[in-house]
């Protein structure tokens, strides 16, 4: 137990020095909510960084590496230290120093076979310090190696598995789309405050403590992780397309910069979040292709590493249909990231930067549509495929067992609500498109990656759906809080 | 435009209503799921889903009970000699169980047991020839015996050959399977066992 809170601290230390310059505009509440995921993040991405320079595992050099790099990120942006920021730090410190106690103790984790071949890794890393001919032949081209990292920091003092990770993950996924909504509903007028700020408060608590959600989240497995990054990445570019914000911008390509340690797919399925970052015309041009481009070719590094990895030193690709995914993938991001720091760099040039504006602002509906024109097609052409793919994915609705009974109905009402309910709603499609596109490119998955309909209790992609939950939750509670917002706003007006 | 405003207020109030009784509805339902303990859903009582306690129980009533043998599987290992023998079961590892095979065969080692069907999991196999391979051992061994069946196997450090050895223990400790097909000329023949 006391390695997991040792372990929780310092993530939440390093991530709390790493984010803390963009406190200004986000709120000391959001730092200390993405303190920890971020911190655990940037301790991983120190861990690869040193693994690819040659030198061995080490958890406290990994950690040092995080702490440099947090305190550089400090010195270059010049941002001070207050009071108030120190008393949510402390708050939030011993929270998750709390939490990270009582998940320990009570190991709520249920341990998925696939964490068998993680723990292997997590081994081989200990044992050999490197990635390891075992670590190839086993699960490295098929699992992160994110989870591997946290397993052998946590082994290395004699416990088994990181038990407190998930449901951690899951308290900080609950935080974040608390602040979320409370702090769409305080831009409203004051009538009615209390009462969306409550919508928002029962919204958390009631759709992330729904079976399917919880179920699949406390495996220990990276599912929970990625569903907290999709949230908070969504999340961070809705508040930098309303106000405007370079540092919520900043903020949510933090959050999708490690997807790609999460989940393999995650350079494809991860894809839509970039796409729609790229279309918040109300962030400066350059900063979002800079951005947005340097976080592709994040992606692409990462699985250029990963296939290199995988490679055998006689140049044979173990497990070649899933290395074979991850060169195209990471050739796509390469491309786009190649791309788009290309056409930063032209955009000083007023024509240029008119034509691109121009042209990111339509990608997310061209994206979406082309998803839904595929799906079509894949539907005509796989028909039977898909025809058990939708009757399984309904007995998942429907089958309280799975425990998304109660969830869909709630989440279908209140989106029927607020549909037929009237309001300016700008910049909401920033949380929708990342969600529908992700669900469709699922679909297609279904057949290219399973080739036969895979979903139930046991099938991956009824855990994969499953990332996007809390965002589709924060997007129907968002609609209904900014819904509500303009109403008051209306009423205020003409009260004055 | 007095009575407009009106209208519009008593609508807010209705929509307010209504989403706040969804959501604390599905709250509720939520919570009550967790403490009367609802099939399938997370409960505060056995946290987080039922059959995997049941899995772990099973397996560590089992082997408090000596049902497995575990001299089997220790024996080939010291044939492979230095081999990594894995196999796995998501009942016996899931929920703390991974501890007890841990303690039982020390930290590199995995192992795996099954009441009811067999798995098998080599990742020097393609899904294909891992399914049929699956598929020889049920045929061989019928899911109603109810075998709690050992899975080794070995596909680590030994060579680049796709080596893979099943090996089955049927109840009464008798009954063994090695695929053939997929062994190499070397390991084949080998049943195991002391």
């Amino acid at each position: 137990m006391e390695i997991e809170i040792l372990g929780a601290l310092a993530a939440f230390g390093f991530g709390w020095i790493f984010l803390r310059p963009l406190a200004p505009e986000t709120g000391c509440d959001f730092i200390a909510a993405a303190a920890l995921p971020i911190g655990v993040a940037l301790w991983v991405l120190s861990s690869m960084l040193l693994l690819l320079s040659l030198k061995s595992f080490d958890p406290a050099h990994s950690a040092m590496l995080a702490l440099l790099i947090g305190m550089l990120v400090n010195v270059s942006t010049k941002v001070g230290v207050t009071r108030r920021e120190l008393i949510f730090a402390a708050g939030g410190a011993l929270v998750i120093a709390a939490f990270a106690g009582i998940f320990a103790a009570f190991e709520w984790s249920v341990f998925n076979s696939d964490m068998v071949w993680t723990l292997y890794m997590a081994d081989d890393l200990i044992d050999h310090g490197v990635i390891s001919d075992n670590m190839r032949r086993t699960q490295l081209g098929a699992d992160p190696l994110y989870l591997a990292f946290v397993s052998a920091f946590v082994r290395l003092s004699g416990e088994y598995y990181a038990v407190s990770l998930s449901p951690l993950m899951m308290l900080c996924t609950m935080a974040l789309f608390v602040i979320f909504t409370v702090r769409a509903a305080m831009s409203g007028g004051l009538r009615g405050r209390g009462t969306r700020i409550l919508i928002g408060v029962l919204g958390a608590g009631a759709f992330l403590s729904s079976g399917y959600f919880v179920n699949t989240a406390l495996q220990v497995k990276t599912h929970s992780v990625y569903a907290l990054h999709m949230l908070g990445a969504c999340g961070a570019f809705y508040f930098a397309a309303i106000e405007g914000s370079r540092r919520w911008f900043a903020a949510g390509l933090m959050f999708a910069a490690p997807m790609v340690m999460f989940r393999l797919e995650s350079g494809l399925a991860g894809l839509p979040v970039l796409v729609v970052a790229l279309a918040i015309t109300s962030i400066p041009l350059r900063q979002r292709l800079w951005g947005v481009g340097l976080v592709f070719i994040m992606w692409a590094a990462a699985y250029f590493c990963l296939l290199v990895a995988t490679t055998y030193y006689d140049g044979m690709i173990d497990r070649g249909y899933v290395s074979k995914n991850i060169l195209y993938t990471g050739a796509l991001d390469a491309v786009a990231g190649g791309l788009l720091v290309l056409l930063a760099a032209a955009s000083r040039h007023g024509l240029i930067a008119g034509i691109v504006n121009g042209l990111v602002t339509f990608l997310p509906a061209l994206m979406a549509i082309t998803l839904a024109v595929l799906l079509a097609i894949h539907v005509v052409v796989f028909s039977d495929i898909y025809a058990a793919s939708a009757k399984d994915i309904a007995a998942i609705i429907a089958d309280p067992s799975m425990g998304g009974v109660g969830f869909s109905i709630a989440a279908g009402l209140l989106l029927l609500l607020s549909l037929v309910m009237r309001g300016q709603l700008p910049w909401l499609w920033v949380v929708l498109v990342p969600v529908v596109s992700f669900l469709i490119t699922v679909l297609l998955a279904d057949v290219h990656l399973e080739g036969h309909p895979h979903w139930g209790m046991t099938g991956a992609l009824t855990r994969i759906m499953s990332h996007v939950i809390p965002t589709l939750a924060f997007y129907v509670v968002l609609r209904i809080v900014v819904m509500l917002n303009d109403v008051s706003t209306t009423e205020l007006q003409s009260d004055t | 435009m007095r009575n407009q405003e009106s209208t519009r207020s008593s609508e807010t109030r209705w929509v307010t209503i209504a989403v706040v009784g969804i959501v604390g509805l599905l709250l509720a339902y939520n919570v009550v799921g967790f403490v009367i303990e609802r099939p399938g859903a997370a409960s505060f009582q056995t946290p987080p889903h039922a059959t995997h306690r049941a899995g772990y129980m099973s397996f560590v009533e089992s082997s408090q009970n000596h049902q497995y043998d575990f001299r089997l599987y220790e024996a080939l290992r010291r044939h492979f000699d230095g081999a990594e023998l894995i196999g796995y079961d998501e009942n016996a590892v899931s929920f703390g169980g991974y501890g007890q095979l841990a303690k039982q065969f020390g930290r590199r080692t995995f192992a795996g047991f099954e009441s009811e069907t067999v798995s098998i999991y080599d990742p020097m196999l393609a899904s294909d020839e891992a399914l049929k391979l699956r598929q020889e051992a049920v045929e061989v061994l019928p899911a109603t015996e109810h075998l709690p069946a050992v899975v080794v196997v070995a596909p680590q450090g030994l060579d680049r050959l796709p080596a893979s050895v099943l090996v089955l223990q049927g109840v009464d400790g008798t009954r063994f399977y090695v695929s053939a097909s997929m062994v190499p000329e070397r390991y084949k023949g080998v049943t195991g066992g002391d």
